[in-house]
């Protein structure tokens, strides 16, 4: 029975979905919480948020299933509820200023959670890409993850952020002379 | 920095993403190859790009946490339901706060029609002027600018007679409303219908007369009409 679903294509499981079986959207996730937590952790910058963020993002998903349109690819649909429901939140976030407690530092729970069978271990250069991105302001960082990470086009982010494809190049622009500075010991001179 | 490397920085970002138009993009090609400042900012930038690309990179997490994602899933979309069912008691709580809202409102109108009411019933109290002469003169009601007036008079008996008759009263009406003296003016000739009409009056509301924005004792001829049964 499990071997149905894994072997089901994603168009196949969501009709089934629509018809009511919770285990085709159980598989769903199965299939695509991994990219959905990794774009969120890429704008959110911290495991608590893009925890909770993935999760919301097939809660949504789950709830609006019936108005899924199947001439779209099922994870370019996740995606586009993922980063909207991200740069809510971190437009919302952004008015709160959180005031790091003395000794901890920006991406420092990055070994805490990380399994430990995994064997990955930090280098400084992976901990001094995290900082430089963590001080990215939101909208410069939504532009550079969608576009070199996601690799979208300027009108698909355009299209996403409902922004001007001028803005975009305007942001992304700055985010890389930003990043540039940050990140110059690594960098050619 | 010369003018022509600052048209290119400008535009290099563009150029990395492949979203530079072509006209642009050879202007770009040209000068790099002629600029090894810009050419190592190139360079610089397609670095970047492959660093953020490649290192940045979320903590790698154990099998068992995507079993308890998907499980937490599962738990919050049936929470969500719960609340939607309990819907009808919050809907409940939405009708008593209207109900409240309503009552309110309504309380306030009444307030306010009951006060325009009671405004309206007196006009003239509100308007009438302050200033009191009581020294005054006793004046007739065409002596008046504005000449005492009945506000309320009580229905006369039906009576057993023949005719109509008619019985015509002076009243003199201080400036406090009441009438201070009654005089029979022109007798019905039956004395039980003078008396009743003379105790109709003193039942009688009035408006004092006033003269020249003063509230004056004034005359007043009232007639006094009995119908037949």
């Amino acid at each position: 029975m499990k071997e149905t679903y894994r072997k089901a294509s994603d168009v196949e499981l969501i009709r089934r979905v629509k018809s009511g079986d919770t285990r085709a959207f159980d598989e769903l996730m199965r299939r695509y919480a991994g990219s959905i937590y990794r774009l969120v952790y890429s704008l959110a910058r911290n495991h608590m948020d893009a925890d909770d963020l993935s999760q919301e993002t097939f809660i949504r998903a789950y709830r609006a299933i019936g108005r899924y349109d199947e001439q779209y690819r099922f994870y370019t649909w996740l995606h586009r509820i993922a980063v909207n429901l991200c740069i809510n939140h971190l437009k919302r976030k952004r008015r709160v200023r959180l005031v790091p407690l003395p000794g901890s530092e920006i991406g420092g729970e990055w070994q805490d959670i990380a399994d430990p069978k995994s064997g990955a271990e930090v280098s400084e250069l992976q901990r001094d890409l995290d900082r430089a991105l963590c001080k990215l302001p939101v909208d410069q960082r939504a532009v550079i993850v969608l576009r070199v990470k996601e690799e979208m086009s300027y009108s698909e982010i355009s299209d996403v952020l409902k922004i001007p494809v001028g803005t975009v190049m305007s942001r992304l622009s700055r985010a890389r002379s930003r990043l540039r500075r940050l990140l110059k010991e690594y960098l050619p001179v | 920095m010369k003018e022509s490397c600052k048209e290119t920085r400008r535009l290099l970002s563009q150029y990395v993403d492949g979203e530079l138009e072509f006209s642009l993009a050879a202007r770009v090609e040209a000068h790099l190859e002629v600029c090894p400042d810009c050419r190592r900012e190139l360079a610089a930038l397609k670095a970047l790009g492959q660093m953020v690309k490649e290192k940045d990179k979320p903590p790698k997490l154990a099998d068992e946490y995507w079993d308890w994602h998907r499980s937490q899933v599962w738990k919050r979309i049936k929470t969500v339901r719960r609340e939607r069912q309990d819907g009808p008691h919050r809907q409940g709580f939405f009708w008593f706060r209207l109900a409240a809202v309503t009552g309110g409102v309504a309380v306030v109108l009444i307030a306010a029609v009951a006060g325009w009411r009671l405004l309206r019933v007196n006009p003239q109290k509100a308007k009438a002027p302050k200033v009191v002469d009581n020294l005054a003169a006793v004046l007739v009601s065409e002596q008046c600018d504005k000449p005492p007036e009945v506000l309320r008079m009580p229905v006369l008996p039906c009576v057993s007679i023949d005719d109509t008759t008619t019985v015509l009263l002076r009243a003199l009406v201080e400036t406090d409303s009441s009438v201070s003296e009654i005089k029979v003016e022109r007798s019905s000739g039956i004395e039980l219908l003078d008396s009743i009409a003379v105790n109709n009056i003193q039942k009688a509301k009035f408006r004092p007369g006033i003269q020249k924005g003063r509230l004056v004792r004034c005359w007043l001829t009232v007639p006094q009409k009995f119908r037949s049964e």
